[in-house]
This record gives C-alpha cells, structure tokens and sequence, in this order.
C-alpha cells in the first residue's frame, strides 16, 4: 500500500467525549479479526466523502518505555487500500491496527517521520482496541481509541445505528 | 580385559557424539523455548502501577508467557477501581509541570517546597489528576487499559493471600480475572524458571 503525504495527528483526549461531534456512523469494524466499535461524526463523514483520495485512520500502539496510542490519518493513493491491514469503515474511510516500537524513548516525538517500526506481536488481535472515535473539525482529522473490558461486555448486539 | 575396552571405546565414541550433537540440540530447544518473565508488584502509587503493566504487556506482545505477583501496595492494583495516587511529597525527581495552557507555561517546571507539599490539603488529589492529564495528552495509556491489555493477552495476575488478610481486603474487591490468591512458595518456582524476573 503507498501512502501520500499524513493529513495530521491527533493524540489522546484531542476528542474528549463531551466534545465529540454527533455520531453520524456507528458500526464495527473488523481488525486483524476483532471486532471494535467505531462511531464517526458527520463532519468526518462528510470530509471523508469530500476527499480527493480514501483518508486510512492507522490505530498506533507504540510500545516503549510508556505505552502510548494514537491515531494517524493519511491519504491513501495507489492499489485497492482493504488489505489484511485494513479494514473499511464505509466507502472512502479505512481503518487499520499498527503496533510499533522503537530503540529509544520519547512520547512528545510526533513528527512526520516519528522513530519507530513496526513490532512483531504475537496474536495482534488481543492488542487492538475496543472502541475508536473519529472527527473531523477546522480541517483537520481528530481520533482516539481505548481499551475496555467492560464496555466490550456491554456493546450491543446490533450497533449500526445508521450508515452514511 | 575385552570388555573393559569395548566399553571404554563405547564412552569415546560417545562423549565424541554428545560434542558433536548436543550443542546444535541445546540451540534449537533455546530457540524453541517461549520466553517468560515474572514480576513482582509491591507498590501502589500511581507512578509505580504502570511500569509492571507496561512490562507485561510488551512481554506478552512479544508472546512471553508473564505471570505478576501483586503483593504488598502492589495489590491495590488488582483493585476493580485502582485507587492509585501519586505524591510528589518525598519524590524530588518528579517535575511538576503544567498539562494545559501555552507551550511557556507548559514548559516551567514549578519548585514546589516540600513544606507546601505536606502542608495542602488535596495536594497529592491535585498532583494525581495533573499526572493523568499529562499522560492523556501524550495519548499514554491509562493503568486501567493497560491492566484490560494484560488480561486480554493471557497475562497470569496472582494475587499475595497473606496481604489480603494482613490489610482486610475481600476477594469480592478484586477483579475476577485474579488466577488465585497465593504465597510466596508458589510462586518463587515460577520465578525460579524465568528467564526474566523483575522486582518493581
């Protein structure tokens, strides 16, 4: 898969929940054979439609002295973007799982070209999420993802509310 | 006579054979081996509940069988809600940085007196939620996800019986996943046998 320029970066509580757009999209999708959660505002459904290219959201796991998460967004050009590392979320939106590492430690690296590879992990299905949030506002493209036991144990049978 | 030199050529022919095949065996069962780390968890401040959780699930994604021993304060971490706190009292290496406002103010390392430190009231509520405000920004796990991510890869999470009783904690306080409440006999053996055991 070749991968253009990366649109941006968000980390963290960039979208808290209590500011998270409506949810446009609520669904799962599949990655790396788990089933997550994934609720999308109307914005990010809308920019996603507008883009010029499909925008793939890469979930990053980096395992280094902390452990940290985040979302990168990028457009995707080239071959057909649904691979075994993809999923897609609904036409022009792709979702994928990355674990990476590196040989030295530093969370504030969040440059372009951020120091690390990817990490072989055993059953990379027990590392990926249970939910992921993703926006769209002032241009740019804002997600998080996180992990819970309990709530995995409360997701509904039937999550899609509606579909773009 | 003959007998003892048959059998002398016998040990020759093979001491000559276990040099030739053994270490090439030794390797491929070395290679073979899963890798395993213990832990032995005793704290239970905030600062200190992560790097057992960090540890073992890196292990885990790497496919180490890790088992954790909570024992002591380091019980607190099986707690369904870890009630961890960190105190910057007493801890003279930890900055006190702001987690909001401009990158300045972000920047400043605050000199914080010990005597302001004991004498607030909240202090450590204060440093606690700044600490988590910190890690949520840097998009840091949680202690309590990468608890979730530790159980989710099969980490063995044991929990110090005679602490249980010793602080008059219940079983019903922990979470389910705990494999069993035991002591140090049982799980020295497992530390004995790993290739990596740590003492946080």
């Amino acid at each position: 898969m070749e991968q253009s320029h990366i649109l941006n970066l968000s980390i963290g509580d960039t979208v808290p929940a209590r500011r998270l757009s409506a949810s446009a999209h609520a669904g799962r999708v599949n990655l790396k054979g788990k089933e997550v959660l994934i609720e999308v505002s109307a914005d990010a459904v809308r920019a996603a439609s507008d883009s010029r290219l499909p925008v793939l959201a890469e979930l990053e796991l980096y395992f280094s002295c902390l452990v940290r998460k985040q979302l990168r967004f990028r457009e995707i050009n080239g071959v057909q973007p649904q691979n075994e590392n993809s999923s897609r979320v609904f036409p022009g939106l792709y979702a994928a799982f990355r674990a990476v590492t590196t040989s030295h430690c530093s969370v504030a690296d969040v440059g372009d070209k951020p120091p690390v590879e990817t990490m072989p992990v055993c059953q990379p299905e027990r590392f990926v999420p249970d939910w992921i949030r993703i926006d769209y506002r002032a241009g740019q493209w804002l997600g998080e993802y996180g992990y819970a036991r309990k709530y995995r144990q409360r997701l509904p049978a039937h999550p899609n509310r509606s579909h773009p | 006579m003959n007998t003892q030199v048959a059998n002398t050529d016998m040990d020759q022919w093979l001491s000559q054979k276990l040099d030739e095949l053994l270490p090439s065996k030794l390797q491929e069962i070395e290679s073979n081996k899963t890798p395993s780390m213990a832990i032995i968890a005793t704290k239970g401040t905030l600062d200190w509940a992560y790097p057992p959780f960090i540890l073992a699930s890196t292990a885990s994604a790497l496919g180490w069988d890790t088992s954790i021993f909570f024992t002591f304060y380091g019980l607190l971490l099986l707690k369904k809600d870890i009630p961890s706190q960190v105190s910057p009292l007493g801890n003279p290496a930890m900055p006190m940085k702001m987690p909001f406002g401009p990158k300045w103010f972000q920047d400043f390392n605050w000199p914080m007196p010990n005597l302001l430190m004991a004498g607030i009231p909240g202090f450590e509520k204060v440093a606690t939620g700044l600490m988590k405000k910190t890690f949520k920004n840097k998009g840091v796990a949680t202690v309590e996800e990468l608890r979730d991510l530790c159980l989710e890869a099969d980490v063995n999470m044991v929990a110090c019986q005679m602490t249980v009783d010793v602080f008059g904690f219940d079983s019903s306080e922990f979470i389910p996943e705990v494999t069993d409440y035991v002591g140090a006999t049982y799980f020295l053996p497992v530390a004995q046998k790993s290739d990596v055991c740590l003492f946080i």
